[in-house]
């Protein structure tokens, strides 16, 4: 049995390119909060009603793809370790935009903020979204602290951000199949 | 009976080779099509166990070889130390990240164990100029010294369990890896590259984030 370990008892940890760093290192925040992303998307699937088989194939293949996008936030860009990594497919984002599409076709134009609420499973939904935000805000930071220019960073955000609005339109969309209409903000 | 749970290639085992009463090297063909980068790992199957082992053969090697503690009460390691020449396993493919990296930063190889088993498939595959820094508890646990002595740039064996009087070896370090690496190795920034027991590689690990905050390190524990 493989087990990757590395001390951690003492406040540091290994990133994947071999640096030991603090517990809150910038890419240890990133990726942990992507990997808390990843929990909520499986919250989500767990919760999902009877007969959203494609909604769930969706939501796992989103889950590999946090893996592949925690494994960059996880090592350097100047490192050997990169020829490891699987890029993040060129239609990632692409395809998530399809699946907005998709979901929104049952839907009815909103006009007004709505209430993140509901069903339970699209309550979820809707953490899941601002949890997604969040790690769009730690891999913005991480661009812009480290050399600005990785590319796969980039790409990274690009999908985080199309996934947060992903999330929404699935919340509308679970409240919908299950009959709860959306809870419009009032001023 | 082969292992039913891995998906990959179905090999047959062509030798064994005792290195000490609980130590073997297993041979097997290679399958067609196989690939690996030295130090990576593949999963065996039989009779319904699977277990992880790191090759030990050079990438070129015709054959695949396996470095293998039989474990007590292990129920794989057990079998394939008895298994008849020409049974048949179930291999995955190649898996692991404790593969070489090439940079300008020194190179230091620490293991214990079958710990070694990594760093004898770079060996094979032609990386040398490393540090190794091997423990055991008696010599006859010094798997592959002479080989990675050769390859490597320095070679420091580290026996534990052995008392000074009965050490017939020179230049051997009497003390745990630990014990070698916080009094003798310089500092540095340095590539640590660590396989063995889990408790050393968190001992390793939190005594280099002490003395050499600024290298990298690599480890892949077994259990």
């Amino acid at each position: 049995m493989k087990v990757y370990t590395g001390g951690g008892d003492k406040g540091k940890t290994s990133l994947f390119s071999g640096e030991r760093v603090p517990k809150h290192h910038v890419r240890i925040e990133a990726y942990g909060d992507l990997d808390e992303l990843n929990s909520f998307l499986g919250v989500i699937a767990a919760l999902l009603p009877a007969g959203e088989q494609a909604v769930r194939d969706d939501l796992e293949g989103m889950q590999s793809a946090l893996f592949l996008a925690g494994a960059w936030l996880a090592t350097t860009p100047d490192s050997s370790a990169t020829a490891h990594l699987t890029p993040m497919p060129a239609t990632a984002a692409k395809d998530l935009e399809q699946r907005i599409d998709a979901l929104s076709e049952v839907l009815p134009e909103l006009r007004a903020f709505i209430l993140p609420g509901g069903q339970p499973v699209a309550a979820w939904a809707h953490v899941g979204r601002t949890v997604c935000r969040r790690c769009e805000r730690k891999v913005t930071h991480l661009i812009e602290s480290t050399d600005g220019g990785e590319g796969e960073l980039a790409a990274i955000q690009v999908y985080l951000n199309r996934l947060s609005d992903y999330l929404f339109v699935l919340a509308r969309y679970l409240n919908k199949v299950l009959g709860t209409p959306d809870t419009l903000w009032k001023k | 009976m082969i292992g039913a749970g891995i998906t990959g290639h179905t090999v047959a085992i062509t030798a064994r080779e005792w290195l000490n009463g609980e130590t073997f090297v297993l041979g097997c063909g290679r399958p067609v099509g196989f690939g690996f980068q030295p130090g990576q790992y593949v999963t065996i199957g039989y009779g319904g166990e699977e277990r992880e082992y790191t090759l030990i053969s050079s990438p070129a090697a015709p054959e695949l070889r396996f470095l293998i503690k039989r474990v007590e009460d292990g129920r794989l390691s057990g079998a394939l130390a008895g298994l008849a020449l020409g049974a048949r396993l179930r291999l995955s493919g190649a898996k692991g990240y404790l593969t070489w990296q090439t940079t300008d930063r020194p190179a230091v190889f620490v293991a214990n164990g079958v710990g070694i088993a990594p760093f004898v498939a770079m060996a094979a595959a032609g990386i040398a100029g490393f540090t190794l820094i091997q423990g055991a508890r008696t010599p006859s646990g010094l798997f592959f010294r002479h080989e990675l002595s050769r390859a490597a740039g320095r070679y420091v064996p580290c026996l534990s369990g052995t008392p000074v009087r009965h050490l017939a070896l020179a230049d051997v370090h009497h003390g745990r890896v630990t014990d070698y690496i916080e009094r003798h190795l310089v500092p540095g920034v340095y590539d640590f590259y660590l396989c063995g027991s889990r408790s050393m590689i968190t001992d390793v690990t939190l005594l280099l984030d002490r003395l050499c905050p600024d290298a990298r390190i690599y480890s892949e524990a077994y259990t």
